[in-house]
């Protein structure tokens, strides 16, 4: 048995020991606890603390005293400020607003997860009358900053709803004195000229896709209209030229979201070098998620945990090496873990709460006007799988929705003090679980951690940024990557894309 | 069982190993190993494990599974201590940003009095049920106008684009 285990020979947990959760991490041992603290001690110390008597004049001792893992040294008021402060959105209602604009997609992605279609129906487009709708009840919404993201499909394909809801969105704001985001999640295909100044004059941000070089990209996202690598490459550089930051106006950043694929395997660092061969200074490598197309075409494109970290250990390397050479470049997966960890704030990140943000962190808007929990849920419900679904822009009171049982019941199941296994978890600080994701997975939205992929995504990206954090000269880096929000808000990066 | 050995019966002495201890290590190892769990009898636990197919061959089924629940039973025993000044810390932060101001409890308890932290966590029981029952869950849940804002005066249907 473990030597550091040895406490549990003793009848009495020492006095000492406050609340805290524990994990072995190489040949040291990882302290964390609800306030956000994070200590790291050696097996000696360890042993010494959960079992021995621990020289209380120490420097690490103080410093668990200092970070409320001793028991009878508890700032009270200080911890549970940070608690507070770490769990701010518990408080305020959705933020992030989710508008499908059509289920239209110009393109034909093996792992789309928007449930998109390349059919030409225009039944498949939010209409005016919706849209209206749609921003009424966004608006009801009791918070003074919020975020409404285009999402498709392609949402380019249904532009005249684009604009009407942003300045129908702009308007309200204004008279209702809220700050107002607004992001579109795009392929750039279908991007002129007269867009793009309408986007950029409107402050709306752009997020997109980059799968990596032209080869790796456009083998994962086919265009009947030629390379999307193309269309990517020559629409960041226009917004680069055409609308850079100026005294006293900055213009919204692009953005750039990874799918990771089994092609994408092989070309870690090049695909991080692409991202800033083309100008970007962040990416967000993400799995792929069991929605739509990826679903079915799991076999032939999907990545196992092992290979997905694997990967991901070499974008991050590659992204702290770069930072390191002066090149500008972040992981923003690991960027909202580090606001977590070392910020004690929340990025914002709706998927990684405790509770989840389902239904009171952020709605979902389909084009016909049905609301859902998130854009999980409306993905389920685009394969026949209603269950997040809370009612319809026309006939739900926004307060019946969000106050709808089954958001009640995300925020049961995805509450970590209730899930077995994330209960006693050393990231449990850190992290959330997603019903959506574990009713997709494993048919219940409660899931089960230990065969959970996602659960074991998140420990190995955990495990891994604790170990970089101990690297000296990596630790500023990585310092400088937290808290450091995207462009067109942390949210857009976590919602599935057209 | 497949390929997969099982490893001969192994006790877990009730007295050190708690039952939910137990149970919780051979929930958290199921994507390593397959458990079988019976009652010694005596309120420990006989346990039977092995490897699942295409897990690391190399590891010590048993072994693992040993120090799973040593770890799971040191979990438990920090948690159970701990739960009262848990919950208390967690319900002032509620209240506070609730809009409730929580009592101050100064800097910290008296370092050495184990009866004084015993006391404390009585008060503090008391004072979560007494402030649990005024508090309002359901404040996420009103609107906009509900919560105190400014009503928008929306552009009106025809004007909008």
């Amino acid at each position: 048995m473990d030597g550091a285990l040895k406490a549990l020979s003793r009848e009495k947990l020492p006095d000492h020991v406050g609340p805290c959760y524990f994990r072995r991490l190489g040949a040291s041992w990882l302290l964390t606890n609800d306030w956000g603290h994070h200590a790291r001690l050696d097996q000696a110390q360890f042993e010494s603390f959960f079992a021995g008597a621990p020289d209380k004049e120490s420097g690490w001792f103080k410093g668990l005293v200092d970070k409320g893992f001793v028991r009878d040294h508890l700032d009270f008021r200080g911890l549970s400020s940070r608690f507070a402060r770490q769990h701010s959105y518990l408080w305020s209602g959705p933020r992030l607003h989710i508008a499908v604009l059509t289920s239209r997609c110009n393109q034909g992605c093996a792992y789309c997860q928007a449930g998109s279609s390349l059919a030409n129906g225009k039944g498949a487009d939010m209409s005016f009358d919706t849209a209206r709708k749609v921003v009424e009840f966004a608006f009801r919404s009791p918070v003074p900053e919020m975020t409404i993201e285009f999402q498709g499909g392609e949402p380019l394909l249904n532009w005249e709803t684009l604009e009407f809801i942003t300045r129908y969105a702009r308007e309200f704001a204004g008279t209702s004195g809220r700050t107002l985001r607004l992001a579109v999640v795009t392929n750039l295909t279908l991007l002129d000229d007269e867009k793009l100044a309408f986007l950029m004059e409107n402050r709306v941000g752009v997020c997109t896709s980059l799968d990596g070089p032209a080869a790796v990209h456009d083998r994962n996202r086919p265009w009947f209209g030629g390379s999307a690598h193309a269309s990517v490459e020559h629409w960041l550089k226009v917004i680069a030229q055409r609308y850079p930051d100026e005294p006293g106006r900055r213009h919204p950043r692009p953005n750039a979201l990874l799918t990771v694929t089994k092609a994408s395997l092989p070309h870690a660092e090049a695909i991080v070098d692409e991202y800033a061969r083309l100008g970007l200074t962040s990416l967000f490598a993400r799995p792929l998620s069991p929605f739509g197309a990826a679903r079915r075409s799991w076999k032939a494109i999907g990545v196992a945990v092992p290979e997905f970290l694997d990967f991901y250990r070499r974008c991050l390397d590659r992204a702290l090496a770069l930072s390191l050479e002066g090149v500008p470049m972040r992981e923003r997966g690991a960027g909202m873990l580090l606001t977590k960890i070392l910020r004690n704030r929340d990025p914002g990140f709706t998927d990684l709460r405790s509770p989840c943000g389902a239904g009171f962190g952020q709605l979902a808007y389909d084009h016909d006007g049905g609301v859902f929990t998130c854009d999980e849920g409306r993905l389920l419900a685009a394969e026949g799988e209603p269950l997040l679904r809370l009612g319809s822009v026309f006939d739900t009171p926004y307060e019946d929705a969000v106050q709808h049982p089954t958001v009640r019941a995300c925020a049961v199941a995805s509450n970590l003090e209730d899930q077995p296994v994330c209960a006693g978890c050393a990231y449990r600080p850190f992290c959330g679980v997603c019903p959506a994701y574990n009713f997709a997975a494993q048919d219940t939205i409660w899931g089960r951690m230990p065969t959970n992929d996602r659960c074991a995504v998140y420990q190995g990206m955990f495990d891994l940024i604790f170990e970089r954090l101990e690297d000296e000269r990596l630790r500023p880096v990585l310092e400088s990557w937290a808290g450091d929000g995207a462009p067109c808000g942390p949210e857009c990066a976590g919602s599935a894309e057209g | 069982m497949n390929n997969e050995v099982a490893t001969p019966e192994f006790a877990l002495d009730g007295g050190v190993f708690h039952a939910d201890a137990v149970l919780a290590a051979a929930h958290v190892m199921a994507r390593r190993l397959r458990v079988w769990l019976k009652p010694d009898g005596k309120g420990g636990t006989v346990v039977r494990v092995a490897l699942r197919e295409g897990a690391d061959g190399t590891s010590d089924p048993e072994a693992l599974f040993r120090e799973e629940a040593a770890a799971q039973e040191l979990r438990r025993r920090v948690s159970a201590a701990n739960k009262g000044l848990r919950e208390y810390v967690v319900t002032q932060a509620l209240l506070s940003a609730a809009g409730e101001r929580p009592e101050a409890q100064g800097g910290g308890l008296s370092k050495e009095e184990d009866a004084e932290i015993d006391r404390l966590i009585s008060e503090v029981e008391a004072e979560i049920e007494a402030k649990a029952a005024r508090f309002d869950p359901g404040a996420a849940g009103k609107t906009w106008e509900e919560s105190g804002g400014r009503s928008p005066e929306g552009p009106q249907p025809g004007k909008a684009p």
